[in-house]
């Protein structure tokens, strides 16, 4: 089972680094969409700070650490996990049926959504042959 | 599963947030143990029973009816 590690957030860290030399490049060369330099930028930002502060601060690690390995957290996370895919798999089908019904014009979202459902299913059922081979 | 883990650990003296760094686990997860909310998995029973000196038995009681895991 993955537990909180401090390396986590240094991988963190070095990721916004990069993209901000990455964005620091981009200055000089124009090579990226504005759009995609001006998320980068701000994905870069969020990322170092966000690690800075985590990587410097024993409470909030202490506290993510806790939050990491608390059985009870992981529990709830793991039954809400199964609702929310259940959901929005019943979600899916309804929307598939009801695109049915309008005609040409939804005909590939319907079957671009019998598609992600399909796989879904698949991914689903893999996952649980693994975990059963594994426990 | 009821149990006795708020009686031992105020007849010990500790507060919810020790116990909880003791075991590792949040301070809510501690209170849902106490309120009966939650059954712990055996390896957390066993840190429990270990961290008061006691059998797992002596703290949780295994009741037939009422068995949710949350």
């Amino acid at each position: 089972m993955k537990t909180f590690k401090k390396t986590y957030f240094e991988i963190l860290f070095i990721i916004g680094l990069l993209l901000s030399a990455l964005v620091s490049f981009d200055r000089g060369y124009h090579f990226l969409p504005d759009f995609i330099g001006g998320m980068l930028t701000s994905l870069s930002i969020v990322l170092i700070v966000f690690a800075g502060i985590v990587k410097h601060s024993k409470k909030l690690q202490d506290k993510l650490q806790i939050a990491d390995r608390d059985e009870r957290l992981l529990t709830i996370e793991q039954k809400a996990a199964k609702i929310t895919l259940y959901a929005i798999m019943f979600i899916n089908i309804v929307c598939i049926i009801i695109f049915g019904f309008l005609g040409d014009t939804y005909l590939y979202m319907s079957i671009l959504l019998a598609i992600i459902l399909f796989i879904t299913i698949v991914i689903l059922f893999i996952t649980k042959l693994v975990l059963t081979k594994r426990m | 599963m009821k149990n006795h883990l708020e009686k031992l650990r105020q007849e010990r003296g500790i507060k919810q947030e020790d116990l909880a760094k003791a075991m590792g686990v949040s301070r809510q997860t501690i209170g849902s143990l106490e309120n009966g909310r939650y059954n712990p998995s055996i390896l957390l029973a066993y840190r429990i029973a270990y961290f008061f000196n006691l059998k797992i038995e002596d703290i949780f009681i295994y009741e037939e009816k009422n068995n949710e895991d949350i």
